[in-house]
């Protein structure tokens, strides 16, 4: 046990270090978004004059249909993504985990779609989506005696489709994830298991999950800070459309402050955000450790 | 017996790989099939994957005449390059200090880099801009850059405190026995060491500078100054999309960032995954 003189001497000595680091943190971080709380009780353009106006924009955000549909559209979408690309991220962590020679090729193939930006790989799944008989997708599902849709003008179809290239953009990552959460468990635990007639079902569910638990809850919560933040794909596919179908939170945000030029409206959406993120963030943690 | 089960895993596991390598290859494979088109191939029932009459005229519309694409990647290379330059040299200090700091603070410094990554960047995006445009600065790479360093900064040390965490502290006391300062256990010692973490940490920097979107949307208004995920809408064609010219200047934006990934895959993958599984 150290005492806690030289615990106090260990703190000068590692703040020299730690200093670049919080610099970079208060100029860049925590001063825009102190400003954008200011700016959340402002009204003016992206480059003249503000004025104060009181809490009359977060007033605004409650009457704002727009703001409502784009909200409810986030979490809908959230709430398709992150289950879908759990199950479906865990099942393959826990095959290649069996793998031997193959393992470092299935994991790099898998770091592709997350290596490359939105951008590019939104505009082959546009080519994919493509409507009628020549569309690529349409193709596929038509094996399966599906007929052709018009999957990003289908108001009912738009958020499941933007699910399907998020989850395959997004599933590599959550894998690769789970693969390292896999590798934490002991070996001995499954054969002990084993031994004591436990089957598969019985050892994915009594060793696999509950050991697990700390991945699940860091992807959890990274899943819903980062599904929350839906931008690169709806500009990309949708533009918002058809109507509202796809409007996300930020999605609104930018369009505000860089179509209509309502910066304080842009900033409140903005908070609004960070608070919803904070609240539900905060609400996994207390489920997830609390079980 | 034994053997037709060990036999029966392999083929379940290998139709499972084919399945799953298809499953994110295939994409992949329709943008190099389409960038390999002309016009009236592009959509054809049924489908070919496999051009009929390859072409490669649609990479050279990409850089010909007229074309700004070279100098977009030139935009990309500069920006990118100089923000994990900034994010390294801030990473490398920050990280060993996170990874070796054990007075009671150390909570507090872990909660400021979770609370990074909580903050959605629409909420920093609008005074970013705002504060920009004061200084003159937007419409600059500099702008860019700074927006890029606010983001990718606490990403670039939580990754790298990973791989200091990895490297044992006996081998800085016994620097510091044999009279090294703390100064030089760490330059001549840990630093060394944690190099294949810094390869890594920078690339990784590098690629989500690389494709970041929306304030490459907002902050560059200028035609020469635009970075490769905006520049890349000059090929949309301006009556109907030509698929073609978008999906070879797609390859092209791929390409430079898989060159890199095959040099520090094995470290990339174990560093990412490791940092979050230890949180």
């Amino acid at each position: 046990m150290r005492s806690h003189k030289t615990n106090s001497g260990k703190a000068r000595e590692w703040f020299p270090f730690l200093l670049p680091f919080l610099c970079f943190y208060v100029v860049f971080m925590a001063l825009p978004v102190l400003w954008s709380f200011s700016l959340s009780f402002q009204q003016g353009g992206l480059l003249g004059g503000t004025f104060y106006v009181g809490f009359q924009n977060y007033r605004s955000v409650w009457d704002d249909q727009v703001f409502l549909t784009a909200l409810r559209n986030t979490a809908y979408y959230t709430v398709l993504v992150i289950p879908t690309i759990m199950v479906f991220s865990l099942f393959l962590a826990m095959m290649i985990n069996q793998m031997h020679r193959l393992q470092n090729f299935v994991k790099a193939c898998i770091f592709l779609p997350l290596l490359s930006s939105a951008v590019p790989l939104a505009i082959v799944w546009k080519a994919l989506f493509t409507p009628g008989r020549e569309g690529p997708l349409n193709y596929l599902v038509g094996l399966i005696g599906i007929s052709p849709q018009n999957w990003l003008a289908n108001p009912a179809l738009v958020i499941p489709s933007i699910v399907l290239f998020e989850i395959w953009r997004g599933f590599g990552f959550w894998t690769l994830v789970f693969l390292g959460g896999l590798d934490t468990i002991p070996k001995t635990l499954y054969e002990a298991a084993e031994i004591d007639g436990a089957g598969i079902w019985g050892r994915f569910r009594n060793i696999t999950v509950p050991l697990l638990k700390p991945t699940f809850l860091f992807l959890a919560v990274m899943g819903v800070i980062w599904n929350f933040q839906l931008f690169d794909a709806v500009y990309m596919l949708t533009y918002g459309g058809p109507g509202y179908s796809s409007y996300s939170i930020v999605w609104y945000v930018y369009r505000n402050a860089f179509h209509f030029e309502k910066l304080g409206y842009a900033a409140t959406m903005g908070i609004v955000l960070l608070v919803l993120i904070l609240l539900l963030t905060g609400f996994q943690r207390r489920v997830m450790e609390g079980k | 017996m034994m053997r037709a089960i060990e036999t029966r895993k392999k083929v379940v596991t290998g139709i499972f790989v084919v399945l799953l390598v298809a499953f994110v290859l295939f994409p992949f494979a329709v943008m190099i099939s389409m960038s390999l088109k002309e016009p009236d191939e592009q959509f054809t029932v049924p489908p070919r994957l496999i051009p009929q009459r390859p072409t490669v005229v649609n990479y050279f519309h990409v850089f010909g005449r007229g074309s700004m694409f070279a100098r977009y990647f030139l935009n990309s290379f500069l920006v990118a390059g100089s923000t994990t330059l900034v994010v390294v040299a801030v990473a490398i200090f920050s990280s060993y200090g996170f990874a070796r700091l054990y007075f009671p603070g150390r909570m507090g410094f872990f909660t400021l880099l979770l609370l990074s990554q909580l903050f959605p960047l629409a909420a920093i995006i609008v005074p970013l801009y705002r504060i920009m445009s004061r200084v003159g600065l937007i419409d600059s790479f500099l702008s860019l850059i700074i927006a890029y360093l606010a983001f990718s900064v606490p990403v670039g040390v939580w990754l790298l405190r990973g791989f200091f965490t990895g490297i044992p502290r006996d081998l800085e006391e016994a620097a510091l026995i044999d009279g090294c300062t703390r100064w030089q256990a760490f330059w001549k010692v840990v630093l060394p060491l944690v190099r294949p973490g810094i390869g890594a940490t920078a690339s990784y920097v590098f690629f989500i500078t690389w494709q970041e979107f929306m304030f490459a949307l907002t902050f560059i208004t200028s035609a020469e100054k635009r970075t490769l995920p905006r520049g890349i809408f000059d090929f949309v064609g301006q009556y109907e999309t030509i698929w073609g010219n978008l999906m070879a200047a797609s390859v092209l934006i791929c390409v430079p960032v898989f060159v890199i990934f095959l040099f520090v895959q094995r470290h990339l993958v174990g560093g990412l995954t490791e940092g979050a599984v230890k949180g």
